[in-house]
């Protein structure tokens, strides 16, 4: 993928070849730090656990890894996240898409609507998270005693807590999806409704398969905010009651002690192993359809 | 799009119906802001022994004052914009530079070197935070400057963004620019980056954007309140103090103003930035 | 928000695996040293007299917990501190609800070594200061600073013994509570109970809960109501004489076994489990900030009920209307309106145990002095605790934050005990002080290095038993093979296997 490079009247290719080089260095100096270098240290902690004075290492090898891994920490809070997921992804998706659809026509003032829709795009994941604290919160919320979103009971509490992230999400999903349909051309809406699909059969046969490929990075998007939550949990729940919030970001968060940091290492590369699968499924799933209907 | 005649009902009523349900759709989305806005300005335990109704009670404005001056708000307000500043012009530099160099130069290895970049991506902070945090510790960078932004001066999202501008840079004024014996920093300063204006504002708003809310980093960055952006300072001002909730409100909604108004005024290239890669062309 | 091909992001991806596994199966455990020092086996001197050769005013910080009433106690004392003299400022950082949150950071200071001068987390970290290598313990500069042996002499005894560890006084001053109990005396009465003497044992609190079951007053559920917190336990046990741990109850050496299997526990959680399925007890959940007890007596719907003597100021300023609304919301969660009064008339009693009342431990918050900082923010640090220590302030503390002065001398102050006479408040903080002075030195607690995860397996086996309704035997045999492999751990952590 290289294209002709500007040449200056004296350049050799070693010449070349140094400066291509030098202009990574910042980048790549970062992201050694950063990054590459991080992953190393979690790798080393996952088979070396410090003792809680951080003044040793004990080696405990490759079994440590399988132990966490197949612990109930872990489990706990792979199965949290993807619960977490599961509440916010597609109500997102339903969302977004209505909005859009909602919004995507030629009305005087619009445009107002659109705006209002996006407008959660300000918010970030702190004041999104104090604005349902005052909404759900046992105690001081509005509709603290909602029984099917309470914070205060094991079984509840996350979908209380995911009310804050999908709130949230909606203005990122109205833009994307609305993006998306404004890209199909009106010609085509057109011909499907002159050979005579109805409202219901055009939006099923005609639109959405048209803006899937939009959809699906949008999928992709929300389902990497779901299994990177944090803040609401830390900001309503702090992680209770009873844990049930504990997504696997805060669990790893609260693992940074000396006495922890070996098992938090672990499910950090879980994390990472999770990251990986999810990216797998994004690259396959778009590549088969990003050609239709062009 | 077309408003549909079939079934013969009239367009005045089809579009009044359709007025009905976004101004509905509106009040939904709505309602949590105007919900916190009321409970800013009510008194709290008026406004609870009432029932916690729809309108203001007991109000008082003074509380966005009070917010301001209790959560010391400009001390992390200015030290999460000049966080931001430092993180959004970092990236800008970097990303020129690392993209400049995979669009236009040719080198031993490029390709192994852009896939180690693109890795990256697989390594979010989320990933990285606790080996992170030690990386911090260790350098004595816990409650610094340096602290605080060093993980985000680079990203690969943004090499890998700024690379596909420069690529789409007509071969014309390639060909244009090397006749006319330019360098490459002048043809860098003077084609490539005007021509891709739109996707490098866009970028630039999108990592404002994405620093000013930063969360988890900075909450295990800082251990002393005067580091503190101004994200995980609303945690101790508002979530910390529920018996004072509505200064803590308040607190969210002064944090709020800035993106507000970035919003408002780059609405458009926010959106672009946003929906890159969600739509071709 | 990025697109690209297949090849490349699985060849980046396991090039990156490969090449992370390589390097760290080569680099060997690093930071290989030996063992953590027990507390005072070297010569520990403390730097007092730094404070003279310093150039500026020398910057110390506190990372303490204080909330609401204490928190505006302690502000004002540094203030007051602050202002009398040039040498030292004094930054006091709160750290968040609950002693949780400061363990964590501790902890997570110790491999960099970045705590600030004092520190203030709560009684059970004894051990793992002494272990750390973090901390000065106070006891050098009581010893060095000529000053140092008058105040060392008046601190409280019981607070001395308790925070004592191989012949070194780790603290420089604590903020002590003990246990109460606090009962409604409409309700004794009615039920033929005499108010001037409150239930002494768990078994008279049985039987006058039975008594006041059978009165039948109307709002009346159920009578006892009792939190699940581990502390309360922990106390029961010690003041009944039984240990938590071997090893002289972690006095004489590092423990390496549990005992909370014993028969004092399981008789309790009999008792308790017995009691609730009777109808006369109320349990209510354990977690932090959860003031459902409190509740449930400020409503009629319990009699009586044992808890911290920390609340004790607000819950006599509830129901005398003094209390700020903030402080009813930030110690109990619950918006009262300000100015409310509530028709109860309370009495406290020291806390009932096994088998006699005012018997437990000393809880609350201890001052640690830190060695991570230079030589004269630790003299700083102790000429602010000499302060903290002094009559004035300790006044300041009793009378204003709602604890237990540290000193005995302080017991015959006479704007002191005006304080303790005139308001009810004061009157109960008098009942708590007073156990405090006479709790025996002889069994002062235990002290255990994995104090918190102890706490976290009782918490977890109280929850089975009393909120659950599991049987006793093996929640309890559980939750003490979990400890004991706790003490395991943090043995081999030490070094003393």
């Amino acid at each position: 993928m290289t294209a002709p490079a500007v040449r200056t009247r004296r350049t050799s290719p070693a010449r070349e070849a140094l400066l291509g080089y030098s202009l990574l260095v910042p980048a790549f100096v970062v992201l050694g730090v950063f990054a590459y270098y991080p992953l190393y240290r979690l790798v080393h902690y996952a088979l070396y656990r410090p003792n809680r004075f951080a003044t040793r290492e004990v080696y405990v090898g490759p079994s440590n890894i399988s132990d966490v891994l197949g612990g109930d920490e872990f489990l706990d809070g792979l199965w949290i996240t993807v619960k977490y997921v599961l509440y916010t992804v597609p109500t997102g998706l339903v969302l977004g898409l209505l909005l859009a659809l909602a919004a995507h026509r030629h009305l005087r003032g619009i445009k107002v609507y659109q705006a209002i829709f996006s407008s959660t795009v300000a918010t970030s994941v702190a004041v999104a998270a104090i604005v349902f604290f005052g909404l759900v919160n046992p105690e001081i919320g509005k509709f603290g005693d909602v029984e099917f979103i309470s914070l205060a009971r094991a079984e509840s509490a996350l979908r209380g807590v995911a009310l804050t992230s999908i709130w949230q999400n909606i203005g990122l999903t109205f833009v994307i999806v609305l993006a998306g349909l404004q890209a199909v051309p009106d010609a085509v809406i057109e011909a499907a409704r002159v050979d005579g699909f109805g409202p219901v059969r055009r939006l099923f046969r005609v639109t959405l398969p048209l803006i899937s490929p939009t959809l699906l990075f949008l999928v992709v998007i929300l389902l990497i905010f779901g299994f990177q939550a944090f803040a609401p949990m830390e900001l309503l729940t702090n992680g209770g009651p009873a844990r049930s919030t504990e997504t696997l970001v805060f669990k790893i968060f609260r693992r940074q002690g000396p006495a922890q940091i070996s098992e938090g290492a672990v499910m950090a590369l879980g994390l990472f192993g999770l990251t990986f699968l999810v990216t797998l499924l994004q690259l396959t799933l778009l590549n088969r359809r990003v050609h239709y209907g062009d | 799009m077309a408003t549909d005649r079939t079934r013969g009902v009239p367009p005045v009523v089809r579009n009044a119906g359709w007025y009905v349900l976004l101004t509905a759709l509106s009040l939904l989305v709505l309602y949590p802001v105007w919900m916190t806005i009321v409970r800013a300005i009510s008194e709290p335990f008026v406004y609870i022994q009432e029932g916690q109704p729809f309108f203001p009670v007991a109000v008082d404005w003074g509380v966005f004052g009070t917010a301001w001056a209790d959560g010391a708000m400009g001390r992390s307000m200015l030290l999460t914009t000049a966080v931001v500043a430092v993180i959004t012009v970092a990236q800008l530099v970097t990303s020129t530079l690392a993209a400049y160099s995979f669009a236009y130069l040719r080198f031993p290895f490029k390709n192994v070197l852009f896939v180690l970049l693109i890795a990256t991506l697989l390594l979010p902070i989320e990933v990285t935070l606790l080996t992170n945090v030690r990386t911090i510790r260790e350098l004595e960078w816990l409650n610094s400057f340096q602290g605080l932004t060093g993980p985000f001066l680079a990203s690969a999202f943004g090499i890998f963004l700024l690379r596909q501008g420069f690529l789409g840079v007509p071969s014309e004024l390639r060909d244009a620019a090397r006749l006319d014996g330019f360098g490459h920093l002048a043809f860098l300063r003077k084609v490539a980056l005007p021509v891709n204006r739109p996707i490098v504002g866009s970028f630039v708003l999108i990592t404002a954007l994405g620093a000013w809310n930063n969360y988890l980093w900075p909450r295990a960055a800082v251990t002393e309140e005067r580091w503190e952006t101004i994200q995980v300072a609303l945690r101790r001002i508002s979530v910390a103090r529920p018996e004072r909730f509505n200064v803590g409100v308040a607190a969210a909604i002064v944090a709020s103003i800035p993106i507000l108004v970035l919003l408002v005024v780059f609405q458009k290239q926010i959106i672009r930035g946003l929906t890159a890669g969600a739509v071709k062309g | 928000m990025h697109r690209s091909t297949n090849r490349p992001f699985r060849t980046a991806a396991a090039l990156a695996a490969v090449l992370s596994l390589a390097a760290s199966a080569c680099g060997g455990g690093d930071d290989g040293g030996g063992t953590a020092d027990g507390g005072g086996a070297d010569e520990v001197t403390c730097p007092y007299d730094a404070l003279e050769s310093a150039a500026g005013p020398v910057e110390i910080t506190i990372w303490h917990t204080q909330t609401a009433l204490g928190k505006r106690t302690l502000e004002a004392l540094v203030e007051r501190y602050n202002a009398a003299q040039d040498k030292v400022v004094v930054k006091a950082e709160s750290q968040g609800v609950g002693f949780k949150e400061l363990h964590d950071k501790i902890e997570q200071a110790a491999p960099d070594r970045s705590l600030p001068a004092i520190v203030v987390p709560d009684d059970t970290k004894t051990r793992y200061v002494a272990d750390s290598g973090l901390f000065l313990p106070a006891q050098a500069c009581f010893g060095a600073d000529p000053e140092g042996q008058a105040i060392l002499d008046d601190l409280l005894p019981i607070a001395k013994a308790s925070y004592t560890l191989d012949g070194q006084l780790w603290p420089a001053s604590f903020t002590t509570y003990t246990a109460l109990i606090y009962f409604n005396q409409d309700h004794f009465r009615a039920a033929g109970l005499d108010p001037a003497n409150p239930p002494e044992t768990i078994d008279e609190m049985i039987e006058a809960a039975r008594k006041i079951k059978a009165a039948n007053l109307p709002l009346v559920a159920e009578p006892m109501v009792v939190k699940a917190q581990s502390f309360l336990f922990e106390w029961w046990l010690s003041g009944a004489g039984q240990e938590l741990v071997d090893a002289e109850n972690g006095r004489g050496g590092y423990p390496t076994e549990a005992e909370w299997d014993n028969e004092t526990t399981r008789s309790i959680l009999t008792k308790l489990q017995e009691a609730k399925a009777e109808g006369i007890l109320k349990i209510t959940p354990g977690a932090d900030g959860n003031a459902d007890h409190l509740l449930a007596m400020a409503t009629n719907s319990a009699s009586f009920g044992v808890d911290s003597s920390a609340a004790a100021s607000t819950v006599a300023g509830v129901i005398e209307g003094t209390v700020a609304a903030e402080d009813i919301k930030a110690e109990f969660g619950v918006d009262l309106p300000p100015g409310l009064q509530l028709d109860l008339d309370l009495g406290v009693g020291p806390y009932p145990g096994v088998d006699a009342a005012g018997k437990g431990q000393v809880g609350g918050g201890v001052w640690y002095l830190t060695n991570t900082v230079p030589a004269e923010q630790q003299a700083a640090a102790w000429d602010f605790m000499k302060f903290m220590n002094s009559e004035e302030s300790q006044r300041t503390w009793a009378i204003d934050g709602s604890t237990a002065p540290v000193g005995t001398e302080i017991a015959d102050d006479p704007q002191l005990n005006e304080a303790w006479s005139k308001t009810l408040a004061g009157r109960w903080l008098k009942v708590a002080y007073d156990v405090l002075a006479g709790i025996d030195t002889d069994f002062p607690g235990p002290v255990i290095g994995p104090y918190d995860e102890f706490r976290r397996e009782i918490e977890k086996c109280l929850d089975r038993v009393l909120l659950n309704d599991e049987p006793v035997g093996p929640a309890v045999e559980e939750a003490d093979a979990a400890m004991t492999a706790a003490l395991e751990r943090y043995n081999q952590d030490v070094g003393a296997g």
